[in-house]
């Protein structure tokens, strides 16, 4: 049977939250009979029979960049397929659906006095917290201490948000909510690359981290830098507590995580395999169950509860996977320096208040 | 149910479950209310219900409240609030003075504060100093 098309413009919306009520409801989301986010603001001047809200569908990944603060309001409303409404706030039925009417003929000029100005980002809303939330993220804050320059920063906060991709991915739970296509594309991601250099490694972690970032966002809240100072990141609870995990794991360690890590390394450089191919065979099959059950224990002892998730993003590849397996180590014991050096220590996580 | 001082207590008539069992008499402070009109009167704080607009969806105490922001929220909020299309025209912030014996109300996210205000209380009178807001 032929799959259905989605019709060209949305007929109805139905009424996901209140964003911003000021007297009255001035900035609403909405989820559109096409099953986009829709959302609304309020123009003009009501009265009681009349509360024109302007809509537009947005693409869920632009959704994503919003609440991720990478975009703001008037974005929304610029960016994309332009499918623009008219909607009456007071004509929103019991159930929470309102009819939508196209907005094709609105002038340049009409425009702009119905979209936002420049500059209302997410932080501006001012729903309360009691309200059914779309973002359920919390706050990881760091103290810092001691000297950091801008590549300090910078590189704290890569190798973070590196865990806290390579962690998502590696979940179940989490690799279900992700899109049939972006899974495809984190798989991309991992066969498109060598593995054979520094380079290759930036390239699987940039393209995974992209990828996740549309699911839940990481994004530093705040950077108070002093000595000492804080930096806030917020992001998914679990994944933010993996990546904690992953850093006590190597305050805790005894020694075997180093060990499995110089095993593995000297074994592939051995081999002859640190440069080669993602298709380069071991020696002997024998040779490749020792590899595997290293880079599978690995995981574990750095907090990777199930390893096998990853390993089947990697095609089941073990070269690939133990790769994979070693910049993971090494990107922990990155981040975990800051910590054994005494510049960073991690603080009681926070719920983030939708705002 | 609200009892028949509660009903005589508030300025507006509030509908039935209002203000919310949570809603706090407000530590003094300073909020700020934007305005269209340079000069205060009583209809400036009027809230949605009382001014007869229609009253759809959720929050139903929030729209028989008087919207205000913290002072503490600075001018960021308030440029933001300004950039949404209604509020464009919106040049003026009423500084006002609140306190226990203003009301109570809920404050949301640390800069909203849903106000429901006492019929003892003067918002007009409340008002400490008008300011123009540029850009």
């Amino acid at each position: 049977m032929a799959k259905p098309r989605m019709r060209s413009f949305a007929q109805t919306a139905a009424l996901d939250r209140i964003l911003v009520f000021f007297d009255g409801p001035q900035v609403v989301l909405f989820r559109s009979d096409r099953g986009l986010p829709a959302v609304g603001v309020s123009v003009g001047e009501p009265d009681a029979e009349f509360y024109p809200l302007f809509v537009t569908e947005v693409l869920e990944a632009n959704w994503k960049r919003y609440l991720a603060e990478k975009v703001d309001l008037r974005f929304l409303f610029t960016a994309g397929s332009k499918r623009r409404y008219f909607a009456d706030w007071s004509s929103l039925e019991e159930n929470g659906r309102l009819a939508l009417s196209r907005a094709d003929d609105v002038s340049p000029e009409e425009e702009d006095d119905l979209i936002p100005a420049s500059g209302f980002w997410v932080r501006h809303q001012t729903a309360s917290a009691n309200q059914k939330s779309a973002i359920n993220d919390e706050i990881a804050s760091f103290a810092i201490d001691g000297a950091w320059d801008a590549s300090d920063f910078s590189r704290f906060y890569g190798r973070a948000a590196d865990l806290y991709a390579y962690m998502i991915v590696s979940t179940k739970d989490a690799l279900n909510k992700l899109s049939s296509g972006s899974i495809d594309a984190v798989q991309e991601a991992i066969r498109g690359q060598s593995f054979r250099g520094g380079g290759s490694y930036v390239g699987f972690y940039d393209k995974i981290f992209n990828r996740v970032d549309q699911l839940s966002p990481l994004r530093v809240r705040r950077i108070a830098y002093a000595s000492p100072g804080t930096i806030d990141l917020v992001g998914s609870p679990e994944a933010l507590h993996d990546v904690s995990r992953v850093v006590e794991s190597f305050g805790g360690d005894t020694g075997e995580i180093g060990e499995i890590y110089r095993r593995m390394d000297g074994a592939l450089r051995r081999m002859g395999l640190k440069r080669a191919g993602p298709d380069a065979k071991f020696p002997t099959s024998k040779i490749e169950n020792v590899v595997l059950t290293d880079a599978l224990r690995l995981n574990q002892l750095l907090g990777v509860d199930d390893p096998m998730p990853m390993f089947d993003l990697c095609d089941r590849k073990v070269l690939v996977y133990a790769k994979v397996s070693l910049s993971f180590y090494r990107r922990a014991k990155d981040l975990y320096a800051f910590h054994a050096e005494g510049r960073v220590e991690a603080k009681a996580p926070s719920a983030d208040i939708a705002p | 149910m609200r009892s028949e001082s509660d009903i005589h207590k508030f300025l507006e008539l509030l509908p039935d479950g209002c203000p919310p069992g949570d809603a706090l008499p407000p530590e003094p402070t300073v909020v700020i209310r934007l305005a269209k009109e340079p000069t205060p009167s009583a209809e400036h704080f009027a809230s949605h219900a009382a001014r007869g607009l229609p009253l759809r969806g959720p929050m139903t105490c929030s729209y028989a409240s008087c919207s205000l922001f913290f002072h503490d929220a600075g001018g960021e909020q308030l440029n933001a609030m300004r950039r949404l299309p209604r509020f464009k025209s919106f040049k003026y912030a009423y500084i006002v003075k609140v306190d226990q014996g203003s009301g109570v109300g809920i404050a949301g996210g640390g800069k909203h504060l849903d106000l429901w205000m006492f019929k003892t209380f003067d918002p007009v009178a409340a008002v400490q100093s008008v300011e123009v807001m540029h850009g």
